[in-house]
């Protein structure tokens, strides 16, 4: 008997936010019932589509939909090493018409490391389709697909195979089929992404495994048996069944998958980078017993590549040592390590050095944290083990973590591959408590992490062995935008005046990075147009300096001069905006209603205060109430004037407290943004008591030269 | 949607060609492991100041042709870049692209290091990708290769000698690019007895240097970049770029250097593809049947083609110029804009209504009337207009100089009515297709009676600020086709969220009911969105006041923030934009002030407006007109001084107070 592993992903351990999301998923289609059986289409090549297919106009579940998945099938057969898909879509409009047109994309020649195998590769063979028109005509696809090599370098071709029905009308019927064939030799293990971009009314999806001894070349070790992992609907799941050898037919196991009425993928505006949670089921052939062994196994493989790479403890000691003055306490010996890390060039940033260059500079390819140390550049990766090398060479315990990016995913411990990580970070042990730092991305401030960083989980060393680990999320007052303007405002309803912008974590990190791609020139000029944008239209803008672009550990800080039309004029009085920033803005969640929790990249605090002064003749009619809004689950507002004989002092505090906000919470998340964006457009009214100015044409505002 | 027709392309009439021997073109491939002296010379060439500091600089592009035994074109070409800022990286990536009809013979790649390091790229080094483009399928590649220590400071270069795709004995050369170009040459080598012509665009000819044994060169030094960074209204690249067409012919042939050639060549090549079979006709008949009128009958077969034929496009070789034949595309139901015009064209006949191809470029201005050329990136058709013929839905006809017109329509394009042209087009040039009489027409410009949108919104305002009401909004034209796009191809869950961004921010706190889209596949009629609306604290209190703005909905403001304007500005369309709002005053306010008119005619295009009080109803109408495509930059202080005018108003506030 072979071990079966199964991974259940309701009983990993995941980030809060990350277990909100799946239950999310599991219960939009909690109704899911029990459906019919779905009998595999293998037998005969086309289904003879249903009088309510024919005619059909549209799917309910999806109101307007341009067209719509009748029937998904995809069945892998080990014994014959090919892959068979099968598909019926229903053309609902137009633009649905698109559907038609196939596309695959695949590796058709990946050169074997293994002198006893032949090289990996893809072929798609056995095309055929038709047409059906809404009144029963069947037109045949007559045609072949068309093949060419995508890419090709370095011993890989990708390739491409495209193909399209003939004579789609809406309301048609598109059915085709083709297979992908791999080498005798080669064996690779299905992943089943159920949930597509269109509504999927049935799928099936089949496996006939091997139950061959198998070699894995990437772990260099024979497989145990047969894996999965799943993200499926409630009520859904898959059904392996092994079969015992039978006279001279092998043993065998399948796998089988029905599904029914799958909504589409969701896509709203902020929202969680979900592309690892949508319905699947991904398979492996395990050479682990448990996901625990999975993780404890590949971490050890990995960790260990890691400490090659790092060297022994203490080989950068005497590097180390001459970073440190007498008397360096261990934060500021760490802080030190820190800076000279950041220091050093960040390819990952520039661009990758050539191996051609290196051989040029005396240099061979960077094999150790040692190597990096020498010529002072390395990738974010290389860097982060740096640090770490060079901090145990001080003494302390560090290590290693490699996480997944939540700019565009999240970890999935049931998903049972590294490829899902993304960058090292390091772990250092500071006064006995383990504290996260991310020497990789440059510019980050010590003992911080970049925001795509933070609340996430990875793989990390420990003591012995590894483990999966959690990234903390850091207090939302570490990101911060401070915006100070000082205006002069004249009765023909002009503004001059200077600004002053100050970023601290997140928001800084962004524009240093910035400036790592680009020169300071490029950098000013993306400030200017961020600023112009968030100021009332005309209005002209200089940046007079940028300071601390690369002094990482300080605020970042803008000043501008503006010049240009800020209140609009009546006969009697100047209007003003109430909160100058905040002119263009617009609510930021405007739909009533919403499918997926609601997801911003990092907490911040935003602080306005703008100080108009105003002539004289010009007196404070109406200024915009003092107000505080809150969130309960994570976010405040507050705002608040200042009114005095000759200026009006507008101040603004936004607090994002929390990054995320499940489904449940939209109403009041969309409630509080609504209010801000009220409380924001209140205006400043002055009454002007002297003679009436003419109102100047407004242009719209030069870029400065 | 639109399809591209390949850029650089060679012809040479078969019967043009010389057998006898040609000189081999000379040698260059000789030290690609180490960088030429003609890169470190390029290297050392001083350069002018550049105004706006460029990401980096094209110290020199020498681009040489050699015409071969059999008319092919050899083309050997270096390119040396100098990187000047580090968002100029990009530029140590080079790339050269063929097809199956062309072949890379080899390239190499330098470059010396900002420290001076010097760097060969390996030939296995290189890699080969597809294009991926709009296009199901094309046979178009790239030979591409990234040079070493591409850093500010560096000098990255290329060589490279490609046998070009021959199709027509037309060779194009840019003056100008998105980058300064240094010294810019292109040579011409080719057998005794040939000949050549050049024609120019948006300059002067350059004289060229007789070099001797039928070898010429043009040199072009400093020729300003175009830098169209950060530019508003910004007009196409390609149509202000400078060019030079180069045509060439054997001896005894005359140099196929006019529009008329071009159409001929055509001719041949879709000679017999836009033939009818009898299910095409037989499909004709029936689309037609019943239908007496030349307009009716021809409309209703473009919608047929327009409606009925995926676009889909498949380009091997020639194919990016030459149809498929019609019977095929008929059959499939799909082709791409080649395609369509010639089913369309095949369709038309069988029902005894000639068409023919115009080839245009979606870029107005790429295709110059003074620079025949194939350059073009689309194509669409010309249905020839019986004599006298008038409908009233005839508006994109031309006249050629035989006196025949032609109505231009696009079966690509599905969301033009039919009569009319999309404004990408119009202005622009087109090569008639025509045999004999093919030559270069502009197409008209349509007037903004043609392209409108009409929006009325009849609300009512609560004393607490609150504004409810319904919207309607009436398009037709390009204004229907961009909404049309839009709002196609979502589902109505995607419709709502579409909707719900048109009026966020003019609204805050706002929900949306009782949406209607009318007409909207429909292009013949106006697409009609209708909806209501109501938004809390649309009016902003003020203590005892009330401030409402009259405008409810929607913005005419086009930013701009030039200083100084060197490109023309391109307004795309002539458009009429009509608002006319009515908000019902909440009982017991009157109006206390109310914001100025507007008005300001610059001619190309005028603004008014115009707040009213009609008893207890704020009345609000304003409307915007474009009456040109393109205005020279001269013009741009009167543009600035036109939109301050529509932000003035688009400002704008009626204050309310309680009365007394």
């Amino acid at each position: 008997m072979r071990s079966k592993l199964s991974c259940a992903f309701l009983s990993v351990h995941l980030r809060p936010f990350v277990v909100i999301f799946l239950l999310l998923l599991c219960s939009a289609c909690a109704e899911m019932r029990a459906f019919a059986q779905i009998s595999a289409q293998v037998q005969s090549q086309w289904t003879q589509p249903t009088a309510e297919e024919l005619s059909m106009t549209s799917q309910p579940q999806v109101p307007g939909a341009t067209a719509v998945y009748l029937y998904r099938e995809e069945t892998t057969d080990d014994l014959l090493h090919v892959r068979s898909y099968y598909i019926r879509l229903k053309v609902l409009t137009e633009q649905g018409k698109e559907y038609a047109n196939v596309k695959l994309n695949y590796v058709s020649d990946a050169a074997s490391d293994d002198v006893f195998t032949n090289d990996f590769g893809f072929t798609v063979t056995d095309v055929s389709g038709r047409t059906i028109h809404r009144d029963g005509t069947v037109i045949p696809f007559t045609g072949k697909p068309y093949k060419r090599v995508v890419e090709k370098a370095r011993g890989v071709k990708v390739s491409e195979s495209v193909f399209t029905l003939p004579d789609v009308e809406v309301g048609s019927i598109v059915e085709y089929r083709y297979k992908m064939r791999i080498p005798d030799n080669w064996y690779q293990s299905p992943d089943w992404y159920v949930q597509q971009h269109l509504f999927v009314r049935k799928g099936y999806f089949f496996w006939k495994a091997t139950e061959a001894e198998l070699y894995d070349s990437l772990r260099d070790q024979t497989t145990l048996g047969i894996a999965w992992s799943s993200v499926l609907p409630a009520g859904t799941q898959v059904v392996h069944v092994e079969k015992p050898a039978v006279g001279t037919d092998h043993a065998y196991q399948t796998f089988e998958l029905k599904v029914k009425d799958i909504a589409p993928m969701p896509i709203e505006d902020h929202m969680p980078p979900v592309r690892s949670f949508t319905y699947r089921v991904n398979f492996y052939y395990a050479v682990d017993r448990t996901m625990a062994e999975f993780w404890k196994n590949e971490g050890k493989a990995w960790s260990k590549s890691q400490e090659k790479f790092i060297g022994s403890t203490g080989s950068l000691s005497q590097q180390v040592q001459s970073l440190f003055a007498t008397g360096d306490s261990n934060p500021v010996k760490l802080q030190k390590i820190y800076a000279a890390v950041m220091a050093m060039e960040n390819t990952s940033y520039t661009r990758r050095h050539e191996s051609a260059e290196n051989k040029a500079a005396g240099l061979k390819e960077i094999k150790s944290a040692q190597d990096v140390w020498d010529r002072k550049s390395g990738g974010d990766d290389q860097l982060a083990d740096l640090f770490v090398g060079l901090a145990r060479s001080a003494g302390f315990k560090a290590y290693v973590m490699k996480v997944t990016n939540r700019d565009h995913n999240l970890f999935f411990q049931s998903w049972l591959t590294l490829r899902q990580l993304d960058d090292n970070i390091a772990i250092v042990v500071v006064d006995g408590k383990e504290q996260y730092y991310d020497p990789g991305q440059r510019y980050c401030p010590f003992g911080q992490l970049a925001w795509k960083h933070t609340g996430v989980q990875g793989l990390r060393e420990q003591e012995s062995g590894t483990s999966i680990g959690n990234t903390p999320l850091p207090s939302y007052v570490l990101s911060q935008v401070q915006r100070i303007g000082d205006l002069v405002l004249s009765t023909d309803g002009t503004a001059s005046g200077t600004m002053k912008i100050t970023w601290l974590g997140s928001p800084a990190l962004y524009w240093r990075q910035e400036g790592l791609r680009k020169d300071e020139e490029a950098v000013k000029h993306s400030m200017r147009e961020w600023l112009e944008e968030h100021l009332p239209t005309g209005m002209e803008v200089k940046v007079t300096n940028v300071q601390g672009l690369q002094d990482y550990e300080k605020p970042l800080v803008a000043n501008f001069t503006v010049h240009g039309p800020l209140a609009t004029l009546t006969a009697k009085r100047l209007i003003l905006p109430g909160q100058l920033f905040e002119t263009n803005s617009k609510p930021l969640f405007p739909h009533a209603t919403r499918e997926v929790p609601v997801y911003f990249e990092y907490g911040e605090r935003v602080i306005d205060a703008v100080r108009v002064k105003f002539p004289a003749e010009l007196k404070v009619e109406s200024v915009p109430k003092e107000d505080s809004l809150s969130l309960k689950a994570g976010a405040a507002y507050h705002g608040k004037p200042d009114v005095q004989a000759t200026y009006v002092l507008m101040r603004r505090t936004y607090d994002l407290g929390a990054p995320y906000f499940v489904t449940s919470e939209y109403p009041e998340v969309h409630d509080f943004y609504s209010k801000i964006a009220v409380d924001d457009q209140q205006p400043i009214v002055l009454t002007n008591t002297g003679a009436v100015t003419t109102q100047p044409t407004t242009e719209p505002n030069a870029k400065s030269n | 949607m639109q399809n591209r027709i390949r850029g650089r392309v060679h012809l040479l009439s078969i019967a043009c060609l010389l057998v006898c021997g040609v000189a081999p073109p000379q040698a260059y491939a000789g030290h690609k492991d180490s960088v030429p002296d003609w890169v470190r010379e390029a290297a050392k060439e001083m350069l002018p100041d550049y105004h706006h500091e460029p990401n980096a600089v094209v110290l020199l592009d020498d681009q040489e042709y050699t015409v071969m035994p059999n008319g092919h074109l050899l083309l050997h070409e270096r390119i040396v870049k100098r990187i000047l800022r580090p968002q100029g990286r990009d530029e140590a990536s080079f790339g050269v692209w063929y097809n199956k009809d062309s072949k890379v013979n080899w390239m190499h790649i330098w470059s010396i290091g900002p420290d001076g390091h010097e760097y060969a790229v390996k030939d296995n080094e290189q890699v080969d990708v597809a294009s991926l483009t709009f296009a199901l399928y094309e046979d178009d590649r790239v030979r591409a290769g990234h040079a070493p220590a591409g850093d500010p400071g560096a000098v990255v270069a290329m060589e490279y000698e490609e046998q070009e795709p021959y199709y027509r004995a037309e060779v194009l050369w840019a003056l100008q690019g998105e980058f300064p170009i240094h010294r810019n040459k292109l040579t011409l080598q080719m057998l005794p007895g040939f000949q050549f012509d050049t024609q120019w665009k948006k300059r002067d000819p350059i004289p060229p240097v007789n070099l001797g044994g039928n070898r010429w060169q043009w040199e072009a030094v400093d020729v300003p970049h175009i830098d169209m960074k950060d530019v508003r209204l910004a007009p196409p690249e390609s149509g202000l770029r400078q060019m030079m067409v180069l045509h060439y012919a054997g001896p005894g042939t005359a140099v196929p250097e006019d529009w008329k050639s071009i159409g001929e060549w055509y001719q041949g090549l879709t000679a017999g593809r836009n033939s009818a079979t009898p299910a095409m006709a037989a499909k004709a008949q029936a689309l037609t049947a019943g239908l007496t009128d030349f307009y009716a009958k021809a409309n209703a077969i473009d919608d047929f083609v327009r409606g009925q034929v995926r676009y889909v496009a498949v380009e091997v070789g020639v194919g990016g110029y030459q149809p498929h034949p019609a019977a095929d595309i008929f059959t499939n139901r799909y082709g791409d804009c080649k395609d369509k015009s010639t089913l369309l064209s095949a369709m038309l006949g069988a029902v005894g209504i000639r068409s023919t191809w115009l080839m245009v470029d979606t870029r107005r201005g790429t295709i110059d009337p003074t620079m025949p050329s194939l350059m073009g990136n689309h194509m669409i058709a010309a249905i020839e207009l019986p004599p006298g013929y008038t409908a009233p839905g005839l508006h994109s006809v031309v006249t050629a100089k035989s006196g025949k017109r032609f109505l231009l329509t696009d079966p690509t394009w599905e969301y033009t009515p039919f009569g009319q042209i999309e404004d990408n087009l119009q202005g622009s040039y087109g090569l008639l297709m025509d045999g004999g009489d093919s030559q270069v027409i502009q197409i008209p410009v349509m007037g903004p009676e043609l392209n409108t949108r009409t929006r009325t919104a009849r609300m009512k305002l609560a004393a607490d600020g609150s504004l409810s009401g319904d919207i309607v909004e009436r398009l037709y034209g390009d204004e229907a086709a961009s909404f049309r796009s839009a709002f196609g191809d979502r589902d109505e869950h995607n419709r709502s969220e579409l909707l719900d961004h048109r009026v966020n921010g003019y609204l805050t706190d706002f929900t949306l009911s009782n949406v209607k889209i009318d007409n909207l596949p429909d292009v013949d009629k106006e697409a009609v969105l209708s909806y209501s609306v109501t938004a809390k604290s649309y009016a902003k209190t003020m203590g005892p006041l009330l401030m409402v703005r009259p405008r409810v909905l929607g913005s005419d403001v086009v930013h701009l923030d030039e200083k100084h304007r060197v490109y023309p500005l391109n307004l795309r369309a002539t458009v009429s934009l009509h608002d006319s709002y009515d908000v019902e005053l909440p009982e017991g306010y009157v109006v206390d002030e109310m914001p100025e008119p507007a008005k300001k005619d610059v001619g190309f295009a005028s603004y008014e407006s115009k707040t009213t009080v009609n008893g207890t109803t704020l009345h609000y109408e304003r409307t915007y007109t474009v009456r040109e495509i393109e205005v020279p930059a001269s013009r741009y202080g009167d543009m600035r001084e036109l939109m301050g005018v529509i932000v003035n108003d688009e400002r704008g506030s009626a204050i309310l107070r309680k009365a007394q």
